[in-house]
C-alpha cells in the first residue's frame, strides 16, 4: 500500500528531464547521476509532474504492469531523492483523467528507472580527479605518473 | 596561427568598455584562500590584476583563427604558446568573427602573484556555476596545479592563472584553452561536444559514448581508410535551423598502442614515442591519411559498441539512449553552462536519427559500413 500522498515535483532545480519520442531521461546536474525511464515510467512521471496525485496514479494497471509496480516505481523515485511533495490540504493533487486511464492500459512495459552514476565521482570528487580512467577526459588516471 | 608583431591584444582590450573604476589601480585586497563567501570579490580582483599585468608587461600576443571566433592569446609562457600552436586548428580568416582575449599568466612570466588556493570547504562545480550565474563571470579551479580559469562574458576576457608555467592539468596539453572556448562559444549558441566524427564528401556522423567505448579507434581507423574527420574527442557543433554542423578545434587524435597495432599504424610513432597522461599516443589526421575536414554536416548520432565480432552493423537507437550517451559527459567535463547545454544537446539529438554501431574488427569493413549508413541516410533525406 503506497503511503505517499498528494502532488510531487522534482526535489531540486538541478534535476531536469527531457522526453524523446515518449521516453524520459533525467539528469541531476549537481551530482552527475543520470537516469533512463521505461515508457510507462515516463508517462507516470510526466503525469506526476503535471500535478496528478501520486496515490491516484498508483491505481493504474494494465496487461504489462500491476499497481504494485507503479507503487515500487514511485517509492524508488523518493529513495533516489528525485521527487518531493508539493501538495497542501487545499491542493492535494489532481484526479486521473479518463484519457490517461484509457491510455495506461496500452503501456508496453513495467515502470522502471535505470540509474547511471559513472560520472558522479567526477563531479563530487574534490579535486576533480581520482576517478575511473574509463570515464575519459578530464578524469586523471594517476597524478603521480603523469609527465611534468 | 599568426604571430602578431604589434600588440593587437592590448588594442582590443583598450577598445573594450571597461570600467575605469574596475580596471585602474591595484586593489589592496589580498586573497589567501578562496571559498564561496569570497569567490565573487576574488574573481573581480583577479581580473583586475590580470588586466594590470597585461597592461604593464605587454606579453606576446598571438591571434588564433577558429570557426566563428578569433582568440587573442596573451602570454610569455613559451611552453603554453607551443601547446596552442601545435594543438589548436587554424581556420582561414575571412568572415567577420567574434573576438575574445585570453591571458595565460603565472608569477614566472608576469606581474601576477601566486594564485590563491581553494579553502577548506568542499569545491562543488555546480555550486560555483550557480553562484556566478547572475554575474558576467565564469570560473573553475583545478586543485592539483592551483590553476584558476576565469572568464568575463561581457568583456570577452579570460584569465588562465597558473602557479607555474608548466602547472596545468594534463588534458590541457591535448586541448588547450578548451574551457575558454566552451564559455565563448556558448555565448554564440554553439557548443563543444564530447564526440568523435567521421564523414565523407562534407557529410558525416558524430560518434558519442563514454571513454573507452571505441570513439577514437573508430575515428583513427576510418581516417586510415579514407574517411574524413573533424576530431576524435571534442568537436564544435553549430545548429543552423536544426541542422547540425561540426567543426574541428583540436588537431590531435589519440590512440593507445594496442589500437595502433590493430590498425597497423604503429610505425607512425617513430623512435621517440611518448605517451600522454592517458597512456595514449597523439597523432594528427594528416599523419594517417588526409587532414581534418573544415566541417561536416552531421546526419546521424552514432554510439559505437565493440562486439569483438568480425562484422559491423547498424541498428536504430532511441533518442533517449543517444541523449544519455552524449549529454552527461559533455555537460560534466566542462564547467558551467549546464542548463543551456541540456537544451542544446536535446535539440541536437532531436535533429538527426540515432544508431548503434556494432564495431567489427576490420577497419576497412567498419569504414565501408559507416559509408553505407551515410549514403542511405542522405538518399532518404
Amino acid at each position: 500500500m503506497l503511503e505517499l500522498r498528494g502532488s510531487y515535483r522534482f526535489a531540486s532545480p538541478d534535476i531536469i528531464h527531457e522526453v524523446f519520442d515518449g521516453e524520459c531521461v533525467i539528469l541531476n546536474l549537481a551530482s552527475g547521476t543520470y537516469y533512463a525511464l521505461s515508457v510507462s515510467a515516463s508517462r507516470l512521471i510526466e503525469s506526476l509532474l503535471q500535478g496528478t496525485a501520486i496515490e491516484n496514479l498508483a491505481t493504474l494497471h494494465g496487461p504489462a504492469y500491476q499497481c504494485d509496480d507503479v507503487e515500487a516505481f514511485f517509492e524508488k523515485l523518493v529513495t533516489l531523492g528525485l521527487i518531493m511533495p508539493t501538495s497542501t490540504l487545499e491542493s492535494p493533487g489532481h484526479a486521473i483523467s479518463d484519457t490517461l486511464r484509457l491510455k495506461s492500459k496500452s503501456w508496453p512495459d513495467r515502470p522502471t528507472i535505470e540509474v547511471f552514476d559513472d560520472l558522479a565521482d567526477l563531479i563530487l570528487a574534490d579535486p576533480i580527479h581520482d576517478t575511473d580512467e574509463a570515464v575519459g577526459w578530464p578524469t586523471m588516471a594517476n597524478t603521480k605518473e603523469r609527465a611534468a | 596561427m599568426a604571430h602578431d608583431g604589434e600588440y593587437q591584444g592590448a588594442s582590443r582590450l583598450r577598445s573594450l568598455p571597461m570600467s575605469p573604476a574596475r580596471f585602474s589601480t591595484s586593489n589592496p585586497v589580498r586573497f589567501q584562500q578562496i571559498d564561496r563567501a569570497n569567490l565573487l570579490p576574488f574573481v573581480e580582483w583577479a581580473m583586475d590584476r590580470a588586466w594590470e599585468a597585461v597592461t604593464l608587461r605587454k606579453p606576446q600576443a598571438t591571434t588564433l583563427h577558429l570557426p566563428s571566433l578569433e582568440v587573442s592569446l596573451l602570454t610569455d609562457n613559451e611552453h603554453y604558446q607551443q601547446i596552442v600552436g601545435d594543438r589548436l586548428c587554424h581556420h582561414a580568416s575571412g568572415a567577420q568573427k567574434n573576438g575574445i582575449t585570453v591571458a595565460v599568466l603565472s608569477r614566472e612570466d608576469s606581474e601576477m602573484p601566486l594564485p590563491p588556493v581553494w579553502g577548506e570547504s568542499i569545491y562543488h562545480p555546480r555550486e560555483i556555476e550557480k553562484q556566478l550565474s547572475d554575474t558576467p563571470f565564469r570560473a573553475t579551479y583545478f586543485h592539483d596545479d592551483g590553476l584558476w580559469q576565469i572568464y568575463d562574458v561581457h568583456q570577452r576576457f579570460g584569465l588562465q592563472w597558473m602557479s607555474g608555467k608548466f602547472r596545468h592539468p594534463p588534458w590541457e596539453a591535448g586541448a588547450p584553452l578548451r574551457v575558454f572556448l566552451h564559455w565563448a562559444y556558448q555565448t554564440l549558441g554553439h557548443r563543444l561536444v564530447h564526440a568523435g566524427s567521421l564523414g565523407k564528401g562534407g557529410r558525416g556522423i558524430l560518434l558519442v559514448g563514454k571513454g573507452g567505448s571505441g570513439k577514437s579507434g573508430t575515428v583513427v581507423g576510418g581516417i586510415s581508410c579514407g574517411l574524413r574527420s573533424v576530431g576524435d574527442d571534442y568537436v564544435l557543433v553549430q545548429m543552423n535551423e536544426n541542422r547540425p554542423t561540426a567543426y574541428p578545434l583540436f588537431q590531435t587524435l589519440k590512440q593507445d598502442l594496442k589500437g595502433l597495432q590493430r590498425l597497423e599504424l604503429e610505425h607512425l610513432l617513430g623512435p621517440t614515442r611518448h605517451a600522454n597522461w592517458q597512456n595514449k599516443y597523439e597523432l594528427k589526421s594528416e599523419d594517417i591519411g588526409q587532414p581534418l575536414a573544415d566541417r561536416l554536416a552531421i546526419g546521424a548520432i552514432v554510439i559505437p559498441h565493440i562486439t569483438g565480432g568480425p562484422k559491423s552493423s547498424f541498428h536504430p537507437l532511441s533518442r533517449s539512449h543517444a541523449m544519455l550517451a552524449l549529454a552527461p559527459s559533455s555537460l560534466m567535463q566542462l564547467p558551467a553552462e549546464r542548463d543551456s547545454g541540456v537544451r542544446f544537446f536535446s535539440n541536437l539529438i532531436r535533429s538527426v536519427p540515432c544508431f548503434q554501431l556494432n564495431v567489427g574488427t576490420d577497419p576497412h569493413e567498419i569504414s565501408d559500413t559507416i559509408s553505407a549508413l551515410m549514403e542511405r541516410r542522405y538518399q532518404c533525406s
